[in-house]
């Protein structure tokens, strides 16, 4: 094991190096990639999405039969999203812990010694946990949507297996689960805690919406409308109700991910680590 | 080239770090000792960044760590060798850290090597010794060939072999004309490895200087171990000389304020025969202890018999 022959000394000699947004990206993806809990999470995710959708199929046609064809239509086109309630905690989950197991092993002085501004660690940390999840996301959903119709197809009760509106609905739901993980990400940053990050996701995915409208407010009962899950469901909602349409509840999780990735950078700037 | 001006670092009241000022040149390994919570890591994480000063400053090559472009360039850092993600290789470790400045593979290759991790590179960390979790660390150090090298008690816990390979390693960086800062509680192996020490203790510099000057400088003793059959006799005669004894075992005992050549004398006079008689060298142990004797945050009263 011993060497002293040389340390790859190039100093002053060898290429330069220079700290690159593009570099960072790649680094936060290896990492990523290397996060067993992260796959495990991904992974569920996938069969979250699926079983749900498809189980709502079968169920579907057990209690409806072959012919109310109409009635079927529309819950049918929205199978795809059905497993959104237990996803998006896996989801987030993943943007938790992608950030505070770093702070639990102590890796993140050596992250942020290479990268001492630290706001683009999380800001690659919260692009790549995005786009993961988006991907994971959004196929998932894509194939519970075919898989749905091929399911209702054999009882005779398929819409279509293309229906337009549905697929934006998959694809929205891939993005809803980016949003997520971007939350998920900047809960990790201030709260350093795989447990704290994952309680408060809970709280303000499913807790906060029932106790917001108690508040004697004026007009509070609407206030949960413009929550993470609420608007979530108007933003990948197959048929248009409700107060927000499809891109302005796409536009309320959008402002969520960036005010809780503003919050997190303003945090990490000046912190101790 | 790290500089340290007037730093300070409190957690409320607690000053941890007290008015700090050093510099550490290039091409010298530089030790900074100090007992446990002198503030030793406080200071290495305030010089790269991660903690924020509450006055004073801290620069690498010429100023802060966050304003340089290649930070990975500019300074190599191990701070806590099994700070790593458990569930991680080691050269995927290697790799995230070396894309953020667009370091090649190949120079990832070779700092496994040169670390001897070639049979470990694919395997998870979470499985390493803390010997080899050492390696890693250095490989990561030196990843982007840093002109300063910042190591936090490098040698704790190794091996024999590993640490002469730290020693050897050090020597070379500093041949090349890196600066190397290290840390250390261990005053013997800053002995051997340092050509500049810096002494902390309660947060603040009690010494900086070269290992020699410190050594003559905090010389308070005169020490003169002896060893004879007839300790009780010889004791006696020259605590009537006016030394100073203290037993060290069943036969042995150092002797203050007496020099080798006069104990020698008295003993010949009074017929006592010895087995052993040998001036103690002053040790960086003793500087050490004399400049912290009052610094050090815990400390256990030593038990001297004086005979007399």
């Amino acid at each position: 094991m011993q060497r002293t022959s040389s340390t790859g000394a190039r100093t002053g000699r060898g290429p330069s190096i220079y700290l690159t947004a593009a570099g960072i990206l790649r680094s936060e993806w290896i990492k990523l990639k290397s996060l067993r809990a992260a796959r495990t999470l991904f992974a569920l995710t996938v069969v979250a999405i699926i079983v749900t959708g498809v189980g709502g199929a079968i169920a579907l046609i057990g209690s409806q039969g072959g012919n109310e064809l109409a009635q079927a239509r529309e819950p049918a086109s929205a199978l795809h999203s059905a497993g959104l309630p237990l996803a998006q905690l896996l989801v987030g989950a993943v943007g938790v812990l992608f950030i505070a197991t770093e702070y639990v092993s102590g890796s993140i002085r050596t992250t942020f010694t290479a990268v001492p501004r630290r706001v683009p660690v999380i800001t690659a940390k919260a692009a790549v946990a995005g786009t993961a999840s988006f991907a994971v996301g959004g196929a998932s959903s894509l194939l519970t949507h075919v898989a749905v119709q091929v399911v209702l197809a054999a009882s005779g009760t398929a819409v279509s297996m293309f229906h337009p509106a549905s697929l934006i609905s998959a694809v929205a739901t891939g993005l809803y689960l980016a949003f997520i993980a971007v939350i998920g990400v900047s809960l990790g940053v201030i709260l350093r805690s795989t447990a704290a990050g994952i309680v408060l996701l809970v709280v303000l995915l499913s807790v906060l919406p029932g106790l917001v409208p108690l508040l004697p407010l004026p007009g509070s009962e609407q206030y949960p409308l413009f929550f993470p899950a609420q608007a979530g469901a108007q933003m990948i909602a197959v048929v248009q109700e409700g107060l927000l349409t499809q891109w302005q509840g796409g536009v309320v999780m959008a402002l969520w991910a960036g005010f809780f990735t503003l919050a997190a950078a303003a945090w990490i700037r000046k912190r101790d680590i | 080239m790290i500089e340290v001006r007037n730093l300070s670092k409190a957690y409320g009241p607690k000053k941890v770090v007290d008015e700090v000022s050093f510099t550490a040149e290039p091409g010298t390994v530089t030790g900074f000792l100090g007992p446990n919570g002198a503030g030793k890591s406080t200071t290495m994480r305030l010089i790269l960044g991660l903690d924020e000063p509450t006055a004073g400053w801290a620069s690498v090559n010429g100023k802060p760590l966050r304003r340089h472009k290649d930070p990975l360039r500019q300074v190599g850092a191990l701070l806590d060798a099994k700070a790593v993600q458990p569930g991680i290789s080691a050269e995927n470790h290697l790799l995230a850290l070396a894309a953020t400045h667009g370091i090649n593979h190949g120079r990832v290759q070779e700092m496994i090597s040169f670390v001897g991790l070639e049979s470990v590179a694919s395997k998870r960390v979470g499985g390493f010794s803390l010997g080899m979790h050492q390696r890693l660390g250095i490989a990561a150090a030196l990843l982007g060939d840093p002109s300063t090298v910042v190591l936090d008690e490098p040698i704790n816990g190794l091996d024999p072999e590993g640490v002469l390979w730290i020693r050897q390693l050090l020597r070379q960086l500093a041949d090349e004309g890196r600066t190397v800062f290290l840390s250390s509680h261990l005053m013997s192996e800053m002995a051997q490895t340092a050509d500049h020490l810096i002494v902390i203790g309660r947060g603040k510099i009690l010494a900086s200087d070269t290992l020699a000057s410190i050594l003559t400088l905090n010389r308070t003793q005169n020490l003169v171990m002896v060893r004879s059959d007839e300790l009780d006799r010889l004791c006696d005669v020259v605590l009537a000389e006016g030394a100073n004894v203290r037993m060290t075992s069943e036969d042995g005992m150092e002797v203050d304020k007496l020099p080798a050549r006069e104990i020698a004398r008295i003993a010949g006079l009074h017929n006592i025969a010895l087995d052993e008689l040998r001036p103690l060298r002053p040790t960086l142990e003793q500087a050490y202890l004399n400049l912290t004797a009052h610094e050090s945050e815990y400390s256990s009263s030593t038990y001297t018999h004086e005979k007399g």
